[in-house]
């Protein structure tokens, strides 16, 4: 009984969503590929300057604002220096780390502006002849003398400190300077920069949870989180990792579930909901019914069609994904492979973007099954294809709702109720799921139960339905 | 003997507290065009779908080639054809691919035969437009021709002249006289309109308020009540009545309705013009089938 799919082929409605999906699609890498420009930009940028510009106080002379003015002056003058090299110049971010509070700018300009200098004129010499001789290593442009300053810095700090949260703190700075110099990764603003601070901010996190005693289960969430985000990061700076953003094709594509989720849901839903409803109200029904089958296979081969169209339609979007986002954005960045940190073994795995597609697939599948499902039953029920293209829908828009309900109020029977149970993208490689006390094997018995309900009534109603007039 | 194609024992139907069929009877053998007329409501749709099984049956029994619908459904339904209600097609594809997807539900049937079928309801011209550019009649010819696709031996037609115009009826008759005495396959045809079934159609089933009133041979019918009613257009109404035997009616003032075998027409009309009685006109009052099962039915009430 493929007929149902030829007969699917030939609708118009289907060939609308689906130009609406390509539309969509093309649409959104355009808008990602936009975003990809803007990544990993420094902490200032030319509206800052300017703000600052206008907000300082007009004159020195006043002696209410005289000291807002200098240290405004000083961040000023920073930031006229950053602006010299670039926001996202490796320069920037030293400049930032060398001429914070109580530099040698606000030294010079405290002697320059202040009514009442606290600085006597040797030190304004001293801070003079430093800045410019600091001034001269940016010019000359070798970030690795800064590096190795800190590093040298952070080697000192380590012999001297007995507190054994700032050691950790110490020894990850030193590794990520290790790294940094190693691995030839300057200051300057990039994915691997961005690896080595991320790693730096979750390798504290980790540290803080693995050395605190009160453990509740958003922390451990979050820490679970961490250990994944500084085991990626560890990974990438170790294996030179070319430049991944989140914004291009390959991180589209890993992230399909999530980006066309809402286009998977309506076009399986309206298929769904329509393809028994739809030969009722048209009255085809009763061509299929005077044939010989029995109702069981008619609905089996229509609902067989449903899962066939499920898997089709996905497959069709991360095809359309990788060539569409290919066109627009290149195909190298999908030559890189997934990489997962697996909360069992510890450890990080590389796997193709296509079995990571699958996989990610597969325990989305009960979400989009369910749905579907539901789709089906109504139309099965009810034969009213809008109804039963309605119902599921906001049967998915409530159950963010739901979720968040069970989480906030800690109600423990909506744990029983399949919403909370159906996404297993939350079980994958051994991640925590969104409520502590849910298991794979409860989720799996929880869907199923839905499942074989929604199943079994409408097999029944189906069955015994009697064909009315229309 | 013969084995019926369709045979309904005693069917009932009940939705809810109403009874919409109480006891139908029916038997078709094959080459029978059997007509199942009766009012609008009197139930011959709801038969149909019985027969098809699209609805439940309360009680009775309905074999098809001697498969019971209810416990053998698709063996029983193999060999049937049928269009309830409106012919109903998918109005967003063509005529062929309609009969396309009917084909591949059937084993056997190949392109040939989809062809063959289009030419018998003479649709080739238009086949390949979509259903939802046809006019009513060639919906309903598409409609036959999906319903005679695999070659059934039981065809149930709902109201297939609805709609066609004269010639569409005409064809249509045609088409479904050679199949009964062609292809030897049994018809059932529903409809409110006798005097559309009366020229080909062998036998009547006249179904009123859930039950079959009468069911009889149309030959026999048409004996029983139009045998021998002449009416005589006379001068002397009067004088002519003394001639005339028992039974007879003056039905104007010098019209009289006689009832005598054909045979002794002629010695009536000696005799009265030996009375001197001038005869203006002698016709054979023939009762059309119409007039004679509304006498039967009565007028349909829907309850």
């Amino acid at each position: 009984m493929k007929n149902e799919l030829i007969k699917l082929l030939k609708k118009k409605s289907t060939y609308i969503i689906l130009i609406i999906t390509l539309a969509f699609m093309i649409f959104s890498n355009f808008m990602y590929q936009r975003n990809t420009k803007q990544m990993y930009s420094g902490n200032y940028s030319d509206e800052d300057l300017q703000y600052y510009e206008e907000a300082m106080p007009s004159s020195s002379k006043d002696p209410e604002t005289n000291d807002m003015y200098i240290s405004m002056k000083s961040n000023l003058d920073m930031m006229k220096l950053i602006q010299k090299y670039g926001y996202n110049s490796w320069q920037a971010y030293v400049i930032q780390t060398y001429l914070g509070n109580d530099s040698d700018l606000y030294v010079m300009n405290e002697h320059d502006y202040a009514i009442n200098p606290t600085v006597s004129e040797k030190e304004y010499l001293v801070a003079k002849e430093n800045y410019e001789n600091f001034v001269q290593k940016l010019d000359v442009g070798d970030w690795k003398h800064f590096a190795m300053a800190e590093l040298e810095r952070v080697e000192q700090d380590i012999k001297t400190t007995s507190d054994e949260q700032k050691l950790a703190e110490l020894q990850t700075q030193k590794q990520v300077l290790h790294w940094r110099l190693d691995k030839d990764i300057s200051y300057a603003e990039s994915f691997l920069n961005n690896c080595l601070r991320r790693y730096e901010n979750h390798c504290n996190i980790v540290y803080e949870y693995e050395h605190s005693n009160n453990h509740e289960y958003s922390e451990k969430q979050e820490y679970y989180n961490s250990l994944e985000a500084l085991n990626t990061c560890k990974y990438y700076i170790e294996n030179n990792a070319k430049n991944i953003d989140n914004n291009d094709n390959r991180s589209i594509l890993l992230d399909l579930f999530d980006n066309y989720e809402l286009f998977i849901l309506i076009f399986v839903i309206m298929i769904a909901g329509s393809i028994v409803s739809d030969e009722f109200s048209k009255g085809t029904i009763k061509l299929l019914l005077v044939r010989p089958y029995s109702r069981i296979k008619i609905l089996l081969a229509k609902f067989m069609v449903c899962i066939m169209v499920l898997i089709l339609f996905i497959t069709f979007i991360a095809i359309s994904q990788y060539l569409i986002g290919g066109c627009i954005q290149g195909f190298d960045s999908t030559s890189v492979p997934a990489v997962i940190y697996n909360h069992n073994t510890n450890q990080i795995e590389t796997m193709s973007i296509i079995r990571y597609i699958v996989i990610t697939g597969v325990a989305k599948a009960p979400v989009y099954i369910l749905l579907m499902t539901l789709a089906f039953a109504c139309s099965t029920l009810f034969t009213n294809t809008a109804v039963s293209i309605v119902i599921p829908l906001l049967g998915y828009m409530g159950s963010s709702l739901i979720n968040q309900l069970a989480l906030a109020f800690n109600i423990k029977a909506l744990l029983y109720f399949v919403t909370p149970n159906w996404d297993f993208t939350q079980y994958l490689f051994g991640s925590l799921p969104e409520f502590e006390t849910l298991t794979i094997p409860f989720s799996i018995i929880v869907c199923l139960v839905y499942f074989a309900i929604m199943v079994v009534t409408m097999f029944t109603v189906f069955k015994k339905r009697n064909i009315k007039n229309i | 003997m013969e084995q019926p194609v369709l045979k309904c024992e005693n069917l009932h139907k009940q939705i809810g507290k109403k009874e919409i069929l109480k006891g139908i009877s029916l038997e078709i053998y094959p080459g029978d065009i059997l007509g199942f007329i009766g009012p609008n409501g009197a139930g011959k749709t709801t038969t149909i779908k019985l027969i098809l099984g699209l609805q439940s049956i309360s009680s009775g029994k309905v074999e098809i080639n001697q498969f019971d619908i209810k416990k053998n459904f698709e063996k029983a339904i193999q060999k049937v054809g049928a269009i309830v209600e409106n012919p109903d097609l998918y109005m967003y594809l063509s005529g062929y691919d309609n009969l396309k997807l009917i084909a591949n539900l059937y084993k056997n049937i190949d392109n040939k035969r989809i062809r063959e079928v289009v030419k018998l309801v003479g649709l080739e011209n238009r086949i390949d437009d979509k259903v939802s550019k046809y006019s009513l009649g060639m919906r309903q010819r598409l409609g036959v021709a999906q319903a005679i696709l695999h070659k059934p031996n039981l065809l149930i037609l709902d109201e297939p002249t609805n709609g066609l115009d004269p010639e569409g009826i005409k064809s249509m008759r045609e088409l479904l006289v050679k199949l009964a005495k062609e292809e030897h396959m049994a018809i059932l045809i529903s409809s409110h309109n006798l005097a559309e079934l009366e020229s080909f159609c062998n036998k009547v089933s006249i179904i009123k308020n859930g039950i079959i009133v009468e069911t009889s041979n149309l030959e026999d019918v048409k004996k029983e009540v139009s045998e021998g009613t002449f009416i005589f257009e006379v001068d002397n109404v009067k004088q002519a009545m003394l001639l005339c035997p028992e039974g007879t009616t003056i039905s104007s003032e010098h019209k009289l309705t006689i009832t005598i075998e054909k045979n002794d027409v002629p010695e009536l009309v000696r005799k009265l013009v030996m009375q001197n009685i001038k005869i203006y006109s002698v016709t054979e009052d023939i009762l059309t089938l119409e007039d004679a099962f509304l006498k039967k039915t009565g007028g349909n009430i829907i309850e």
